[in-house]
């Protein structure tokens, strides 16, 4: 049957509701219905008849490793119930010829015959609460266990506490029975929830014979549909409906969208209604659709919400069966909550394809109503320390039989952490399990990555006089044996003042301290040597990435310090820390930059780093930057049990950032005034240095190397230290460690603390992906030109704007000059204008660009409007593990100057790398064979603004005045009132725009509604306003005040 | 200056059809049957006249990519069917970006046409040909997939483009082996991880090129046949082994071990087990500054036999590279097919 598309439209009061119902087949669901009691004893008979259980055979599932000789070898059925409360049944049958039980009580399923079972949230279910309570089994986010066959020897597998299982066998094969404990999972599911589920089916046979069959998995995206499985209570349907923003302002629509698995004929969606929490009726839509037994129908549309006060509401679908109304309760409930600001938000409604209508944009909505500033003590890093091993008491509850791997050492530090507050030696028997077992994985050939607070942390445990003298005695041989696996799987080859060579150089150092009698001592003393001088004569690193600067910084410090303590009180030292220390925006986020994930990936490192920096200097600056970075991170995060964040980094940062804070240092707000921020410069090595090391220390992995020189690092622009108040940072740092030149990117852009602009990382090295200029070379043979060089002419900065402009000389290694202009100011709205003078001109296209997430559904010929609804990271931008900071819900409008030999485009990389946070690229574009003499422009406004469904609301107040390559004039009025004028002017000459006239080089002008204003003239010898003359004179001087 | 790089935009050139004997054609000439996938732009463009590049026939056809995963797809007509390499003259420099070759979706060779200057591919040592193709009679298609940019642009830019006939390549000169063991030859511990294959659990395949299993290595596309044998039938030892058998169009099947931890100025003991027919090579991927000449058996090439065998030499790395560590690799040559077992490197401890 194909689908079925209707379309209903409705009537209520004054207003038009729209519903969608569209019928499919069901692919991949099943059903887990409502049962009694059911005794776990592997006998079947209670289970009644079921007419599609989830087969596991060749046919249905793919085989690793081939082959399965029949159905008779190895197959399945399975059949699924729950009790409506807590336990979720599995009744199995498995054919199999050859039986081969678990090894041992301790044997892994995948080494005998088992059916393993892995079941997951999914969809709506993902994001409920009742899928994420506190866990009892080491399970992480997708429970997985294996019911293997057994004998009285061994007797079944135990997983949780309160699951269990039993085997028979029958001719060909055996059963499997089992109970599972939703609660002991995490889960709490109703009648209607959906979770997705998949099993493996390994078959061992006498004659060694291995392989198994693999359902509901993905192999090489092939058969990667996961099963669902939709728990059923006694109504004769099932189904779920969810609101499609969790908060709408007071008088928007409501979106929802479901579905519905009827289960018999007979039925109807009759309608869709919003009531209060005790389930009265509130506005209703009526529907009339038809819900065909043994099918899906999905339905999405939007209920009118005027009329309703701020609160909590509930969703409802109303069926009834052969005309007669089942109870609304019987159907899964969702709640969702009107907003208290009001016109803070606008549900969209134009399923257009770069509308994404997702809830989790209007969590945070950006007002500073309801904000309060997190004060943050050293407690509560430690309480999300301890919040992470309660979460993974699995692992810490097991003390001394704790095993991570080689990872121990990461969960090592928060559980040490905890034994030194609390004294409770449960925690110190979980540190000392972890280290051990690490320090076990050595002998077997792992390689610890050698960090060197590796060697902090075992010489605290060995001053520790609670750690038993046995202990003692393996921990002494644990930074020996980690040298000495390390140096004999590799020796080091690079040099330079970057990651690897900093880590390899700091653990040979300590380790020609540790054994001064080792044959090689001579040469860890040469090496460290060499990599200290890399850059301890600068006081700074090579790189260029705010991941590994973060994760290298503490190391710097950790070496600095073993050599001497008192290198940590070294001025150069502090500058050089201090300018990431600047990096933090007010609101408390980290934007990204060079190899890294693309938004506060490493903020958690910064915490630590800047504790720690505030301990050191006594300066509060680095305090009041940590609390804000945490304030941020915590309020802000989706999911803290996500990819990166309690295994290795938040716990564990936490924890030492617990260790270094010294709550004693008052928090001081750093100067938030715009700046250039600098470092030393790097250089790419020539081909003389590399003889040259090479010859003589036989180093071949050499890339950058510092000078003395002073270089431009980032322009951070600022407009105080208000969380809410705009910010924005242009990379200026061109080509450098872990990092392809992106200058002059604007690499991030806030308003309201809400993330407007951001940048990409890893392998979006490229113009294309980032905020600047784009040239594409339509002859391919274009010339090269020397390496890029980055200078910032001029900074101006007033009370209400700063100005700045950048030059790039041989853009990207063109013979091109690219001229960045910025006008950046406190209301929000920024002006980016730039120039580009082509030395030797050839035929190309040129872009200026700006990545985004999502476009609102109204734009204009030369606007559009944009938002990020949040910032995803991954490993490597490729997906390897996600997490996601949630945005404040605010907008962007991105306006260029119109032009007529200009076009337009947006393009959609989503295909080319679904993991990328702002896959949009929006441009205006421009084409042919530049002049040589006359440069090419390109002119934005970027205005920060609430959002609405009527953009062009902003659009229509915006005027260009004036926009050419020697001056632009830009006004728009402002939400205030107030008619906010920017210009940039290079003629030297008076220009008039509006009531504006001055020869100020840059100015900010805002005129209020009734009368009055304030102006701010950059380098002007006259100035007036409606003719009323603000500043003359014959010297060239500022104007900053009002009028 | 314009003349320079002015574009001619014609599509002037019927379909092209070539018969057994190489033979070059213009890129230019094929841009009437290009297709273009995931959007970019085609334009034929002049050689300019400040000598920064010459093309044959005075013009080069380019493809510019609208992103990652852009397209250009070239239509040939075969005379004969049978096994062909494809090579392509192209220009390299700061606008040419990253790309691979496919026919019927299957890769058959990476290329990164960026440099720091332009250049012809003609002035470069390495040519860009393809892996070997089979091709029938009539018409052909190769697809031009952009797999990125090189920071200023991701480009292609052919000049001229030739089909060659294959011919296999010459087997390797034949070394000679030792003779286990060697009187008074001490050993130290051994250095090869996992060398018998045993370490392999159920679940381990080697599924794509450079994919890592237990430090092993594949640097080939995989075969069909699983490379772990886990039959202790077809072992020497243990339950395991490894067979490498290279598909009818690739020169060889290679499988690595890098990190190996030899040093310059010391002498190493490798022994191998092999059973089967063909031609197999071990040979060390050292560190750059390495030259053959000052290393003993870099590369050593031996026949295998029905039987196991073992094959023992003596492998010094460069002294002149400073080598600390290197990478290990066994080869199945063109036709072959090689079991390995059982294999070891240690260094020998004696003067």
């Amino acid at each position: 049957m194909k689908p079925r598309l209707l379309v209903f439209l409705m009537i209520l009061g004054s207003l038009r509701a729209e519903v969608q119902v569209q019928t499919v087949e069901r692919v991949n669901r099943f059903f887990a219905p409502l049962t009694e009691e059911i005794v776990i004893d592997g006998d079947l008979a209670e289970w009644p008849a079921d007419k599609s259980p989830i087969v596991i055979d060749t046919a249905s599932a793919y085989q690793n490793p081939p082959a399965v000789s029949s159905a008779a070898d190895s197959s399945g059925e399975v059949r699924m119930a729950w009790d409506g409360s807590e336990r979720l049944y599995l009744a199995a049958i498995v054919r199999d010829q050859d039986l081969v039980p678990l090894k041992g009580p301790d044997g892994k399923p995948w080494e005998c015959d088992s059916l393993m079972l892995s079941l997951a949230p999914y969809g709506p279910s993902a994001d409920n609460p009742r899928f994420h309570a506190i866990k009892t089994a080491e399970t992480a986010r997708e429970p997985f266990f294996g019911f293997s066959w057994y004998t009285d020897a061994t007797g079944p597998r135990t997983w949780t506490p309160n699951s269990t299982y039993a085997c028979r066998p029958i001719d060909g094969g055996f059963t499997i029975e089992a109970s599972i404990s939703l609660p002991d999972i995490g889960f709490a599911p109703r009648a209607g929830d959906r979770i997705k589920i998949a099993f493996i089916l390994p078959d061992h046979d006498g004659d060694g014979s291995f392989t198994q069959l693999i359902r509901g998995m993905s192999r090489d995206g092939a058969k990667a549909h996961w099963l669902d499985l939709r728990f059923l209570g006694s109504a004769p349907y099932a189904g779920e409906i969810v609101p499609t923003h969790q908060m709408v302002a007071s008088g928007s629509p409501v979106g929802f969208s479901g579905q519905i698995d009827a289960m018999a004929d007979g039925l109807r969606l009759t309608g869709v209604t919003l009531g209060d929490a005790a389930g009265k009726e509130l506005v209703s839509a009526a529907v009339a659709a038809e819900l065909p037994g043994g099918q899906t129908t999905l339905f999405t549309g939007s209920l009118p919400g005027a009329g309703l006060a701020p609160g909590r509401y509930q969703l409802m679908a109303q069926v009834a069966l052969n005309g007669q109304p089942l109870p609304a309760a019987t159907f899964e409930e969702v709640e969702i909550i009107l907003s208290e600001e009001e016109g803070a938000a606008q549900a969209g409604l134009l399923p257009d394809r770069y509308i994404v209508p997702d809830p989790t944009r209007f969590a945070f909505p950006s007002t500073r109503r309801g904000y309060q500033p997190r004060v943050v003590t050293r407690d509560d890093y430690l309480a999300l320390t301890l919040q992470v091993t309660d979460h993974l008491s699995s692992l810490y509850g097991k003390g001394r039989e704790a095993d991570a791997g080689q990872h121990g050492i990461y969960y090592a530090v928060p559980s040490y952490m905890l034994f030194k507050e609390s004294g409770e030696a449960r925690y110190l028997e979980a540190t000392l399990g972890l280290m051990k077992k690490t320090h076990e994985t050595h002998e077997k050939g792992v390689v610890t990555p050698h960090w060197i607070f590796l060697h902090e942390f075992s010489r605290m445990l060995l001053e520790d006089p609670a750690v038993p003298a046995a202990d003692k005695e393996w921990l002494r041989d644990f930074m020996p044996r980690v040298i000495q696996r390390v140096w004999s799987e590799s020796r080091p080859k690079e040099w330079g003042a970057f990651n690897r060579a900093l880590l390899w150089g700091g653990m040979l150092d300590i380790a020609a301290t540790l054994q001064p009698e080792h044959p090689d001592v001579a040469q860890w003393r040469t090496y460290a040597e060499l990599e200290w001088n890399s850059w301890w004569p600068f006081r700074d690193h090579d790189e260029n990435s705010s991941d590994y600067n973060a994760a290298s910084m503490m190391d710097y410090l950790d070496w600095a310090a073993f050599r001497d303590p008192a290198n940590l009180e070294d001025p150069e030292l502090h500058r050089w820390v201090e300018r990431y220390m600047l990096q933090v925006t007010p609101s408390g986020a980290m934007p990204g930059y060079g190899d890294a994930g693309p938004w506060n990936e490493s903020s958690w490192q910064w915490i630590a780093l800047f504790e720690r920096m505030a301990t050191i200097t006594r300066d509060g600056r680095y305090k009041w930057v940590a609390h804000r970075l945490f304030d941020y991170a915590t309020r802000q995060i989706e999911d803290l049990y996500s990819y990166h964040m309690v295994q290795d980094r938040a716990a564990s940062m936490c924890a030492w950032a617990w260790y270094y804070a010294d709550d004693s240092i008052a928090e001081v707000p750093p100067d938030y005034r715009s700046q250039v921020t600098t470092r030393k410069k790097v250089e790419k090595v020539d081909e003389a240095f590399r003889q040259e090391m090479f010859q003589e220390h036989g180093i071949t992995g050499l890339f950058f190397r510092l000078r003395d020189e002073m270089q431009p690092d980032k322009l951070l622009l600022r407009a105080g230290g208000d969380p809410f108040a705009p910010a924005a940072m242009i990379e200026l740092c061109s080509d450098a460690g872990h990092h392809a030149s992106t200058v002059p990117n604007v690499n991030s852009f806030m308003h309201e603390r809400a993330a407007l602009l951001m940048d990409l990382g890893y392998y979006e090295q490229g113009p294309e992906y980032h905020n600047v200029i784009f040239i594409e070379d339509l002859t391919g043979i274009a010339p090269a030109s020397g390496e890029e060089a980055v200078s910032v002419v001029s900074l101006a900065v007033g009370r209400m704007a700063t100005y700045a402009a950048i030059t790039v000389e041989n853009y990207k290694r063109w013979p091109v000059t690219n001229d960045r202009r910025v006008l950046f100011t406190s209301e929000g709205p920024m002006l980016v204008k730039d120039l580009l003078h082509f030395q030797q001109p050839f035929v190309c296209r040129v872009r200026q660009q700006w990545q985004t997430r999502n476009i609102s559904p109204k734009a204009g010929s030369n606007w559009v409007n944009v938002n990020i609804p949040w910032m995803l990271n991954s490993g490597l931008g490729l997906g390897r593990g996600v997490n996601r900071w949630l945005n404040p819900n605010w907008d962007l409008l991105i306006y260029y100057t119109p032009r007529a030999d200009r076009d337009y485009e947006v393009f959609d990389r989503s295909l080319e790398n679904i993991w990328q946070s702002v896959p949009l690229r929006i441009s205006q574009r421009w084409r042919g064979l530049p002049a040589g003499d006359r440069p090419l422009h390109f002119t934005s406004l970027l205005w920060p603004h609430k959002p609405v469904f009527e953009a062009e609301t902003y659009a229509e107040r915006v005027q260009v005045h004036v926009d050419t390559p020697f001056a632009t004039v830009i006004s728009m009025e402002l939400d205030s009132g107030e008619t906010l004028y920017l210009g940039i002017n290079d003629t030297g000459e008076r220009l008039t725009a509006g009531p504006i006239t001055t020869d100020a080089v840059a100015f900010r002008v805002s005129i209020a509604k009734e009368r009055g204003g304030y102006a701010w003239l950059k380098d002007a010898t006259f100035g007036a306003v409606n003719d009323n003359a603000l500043i003359e004179q014959d010297e060239r001087g500022d104007y900053d005040k009002g009028f | 200056m314009t003349r320079a790089f002015s574009l001619l935009l014609a599509f002037c050139c019927s379909a092209m059809c070539w018969a057994a004997a190489p033979r070059e054609i213009e890129a230019e000439a094929q841009a009437s049957s290009a297709t273009i996938y995931r959007g970019g732009d085609l334009l034929i463009v002049r050689e300019p006249d400040d000598g920064r590049i010459a093309f044959s026939g005075d013009a080069a056809l380019c493809f510019v990519p609208r992103g990652k995963g852009s397209a250009l797809e070239l239509s040939f007509d075969i005379e004969e069917a049978g096994i062909y390499r494809f090579r392509f003259y192209a220009a390299h420099g700061p606008s040419c970006g990253i790309y691979r070759v496919e026919q019927d979706e299957v890769v058959k060779g990476w290329y990164n046409l960026g440099g720091p200057q332009v250049m012809h591919s003609r002035q470069l040592p390495h040519s860009l040909t393809t892996k070997r193709l089979r091709l029938k009679a009539g018409e052909n298609r190769l697809r031009f997939v952009s797999e990125g940019t090189n920071h200023r642009g991701g480009n292609l830019v052919l000049d001229s483009l030739l089909l060659i006939p294959d011919a296999l390549p010459a087997p390797p000169p034949i070394d000679e082996w030792e003779v286990l063991p060697v009187a008074g030859e001490e050993l130290g511990p051994e250095l090869l991880h996992n060398g018998d294959f045993e370490l392999f659990v159920p679940t381990d395949r080697f599924r794509e090129p450079h994919q890592v299993l237990h430090r092993w290595c594949l640097n080939s596309v995989p075969s069909p046949d699983p490379l772990i044998v886990r039959e202790a039938s077809a072992a020497r030892s243990g339950e395991q082994a490894i067979r490498l058998a290279p598909d009818a169009l690739e020169d060889n099947t290679i499988l690595y071990q890098a990190g190996v931890p030899v040093q310059s100025g010391s002498r190493y003991r490798v022994t191998l087990h092999v059973r089967g027919t063909g031609i197999f090579c071990a040979m060390w991927y050292q560190s750059k500054g390495a030259v053959a000449a000052d290393s003993l058996h870099p590369s050593v090439c031996f026949p295998a036999g029905e039987e196991w065998q073992a094959y023992s030499y003596v492998f010094a790395p460069s002294v002149g590279g400073k080598v600390t560590q290197a990478a290990f690799a066994l080869i199945a040559d063109h036709g072959s097919e090689i079991w390995f077992d059982d294999l070891s490197i240690r260094q020998i401890l004696n003067p």
